[in-house]
């Protein structure tokens, strides 16, 4: 038997409510998701996304996230955070991207650690246009442990200026010291007085200083050993 | 945009092509560690270049070892005038050639010679001589690495 007569009957209700869905535009569109001012817990799980208060222009268009002032919690799942990205708050531009389409970001501090290298680890990573922190001082002054890497003058200085050490946990910090006074006394020791420098001779000493203008000293720390010279020229051990 | 930010199998943030600028990508930044750390550059390596004709140097070439590898005569290498402090640049002479190092007409180099005259050239004058120098805030070019025979262009 063939029914080639079917009635569906709706109530009042039910049609309120087609009405009510019809107003927004869902599907393939291209207005798709225009109408709708927030979008609230998308995606399988109940709690995905219910950080972010709202979502506005998602998609391929020009204006993609620029109204997002802050994105918490990024990822698949709350626990992110475990193993990477706990909380990107992008507060300024701080991370852009160039016309040529590199990565750029501002004022980039360290908390863990960064390795940069190539794509796999048969490959390098150039450094490049990159340069060294210059610390002038004319009085004393105790180097801290982000400062390796610096070159220290005493510019100007008519007196005694002792530089410190800090103390070496770590293996592998460096300083450059260059006189750059004439008329100044460069004397380069430990902050902790335990420890030495192992001079260009091979032979610790508690003290360096710096004989004359232009005269150097580079030294590295050995967290066993206290610091090594590996540059020096015209230099007195004390 | 490509897949520049991805994750690692062990859960690091990789980035390819990273630059480290201001917002219009022509300013000055830094890389740094909170006071009581440090943080350590390993694997990497610094750009080289042999030159065997008279050379200006940039703020940009910031890092570089220059060599005279190849040159037929004397090489004079032109450092940037007045930078700023920290830019640096390390020279090798390998080709048995003058290699000369002239900073700009009012920046001096300061050596263990003392300090030289305003735009006078010091000379890499032995086979396997190497000369680092750093810039200061003061216009001059501060030698942090000096090996081999030295000589000023005004002794």
């Amino acid at each position: 038997m063939v029914q080639e007569n079917i009635t569906v009957s709706f109530t009042s209700t039910q049609i309120a409510e087609f009405n009510d869905f019809a107003q927004g535009t869902i599907g393939p569109a291209s207005t798709l998701f225009s109408d709708i001012p927030s979008v609230n817990k998308i995606g399988p799980a109940a709690t995905l996304f219910a950080d972010i208060a709202s979502v506005n222009k998602i998609g391929p268009a020009a204006t993609l996230f620029t109204d997002i002032v802050s994105l918490n919690k990024l990822g698949p799942a709350a626990g992110l955070s475990a193993s990477g990205l706990e909380s990107l708050l992008l507060t300024s531009d701080i991370i852009h991207c160039s016309e040529s389409g590199q990565f750029n970001l501002d004022n980039l501090e360290l908390y863990d650690s960064l390795v940069l290298r190539g794509n796999n680890q048969s490959e390098t990573l150039v450094l490049k246009m990159f340069k060294v922190k210059v610390i002038e001082s004319v009085v004393d002054r105790i180097l801290l442990l982000n400062e390796s890497n610096s070159v220290c003058i005493n510019n100007d200085a008519g007196g005694l200026s002792t530089w410190s050490l800090p103390t070496p946990d770590i293996a592998g910090l460096t300083y450059t010291f260059v006189k750059t006074s004439s008329s100044g006394v460069f004397r380069i020791k430990t902050k902790d007085d335990s420890l030495t420098i192992v001079n260009s001779s091979g032979v610790s000493v508690s003290g360096i200083e710096l004989d004359s203008i232009g005269s150097k000293l580079s030294v590295i720390s050995d967290d066993s050993n206290g610091w090594v010279t590996y540059n020096s020229k015209n230099i007195t051990s004390i | 945009m490509s897949d520049i930010i991805y994750r690692g199998e062990n859960g690091q943030i990789r980035v390819n092509n990273l630059i480290i600028t201001d917002k219009s990508g022509s300013g000055e930044a830094e890389v740094g560690a909170n006071p009581s750390g440090s943080w350590t550059a390993k694997g990497f390596k610094t750009e080289y270049e042999a030159i065997v004709t008279n050379t200006f140097l940039f703020r940009k070439d910031s890092g570089k070892t220059y060599s005279n590898n190849g040159a037929p005569g004397v090489v004079q290498a032109n450092l940037p005038s007045a930078p700023g402090p920290g830019v640096h640049f390390t020279f090798v002479r390998i080709a048995s050639q003058s290699f000369r190092v002239r900073p700009q007409g009012s920046d001096a180099i300061i050596y263990s010679g003392g300090q030289m005259t305003d735009g006078e050239w010091l000379e890499l004058a032995s086979n396997g001589a190497v000369l680092s120098v750093v810039s200061d805030s003061n216009n001059n070019w501060i030698a942090t690495i000096e090996n081999g025979t030295l000589t000023e262009e005004t002794p």
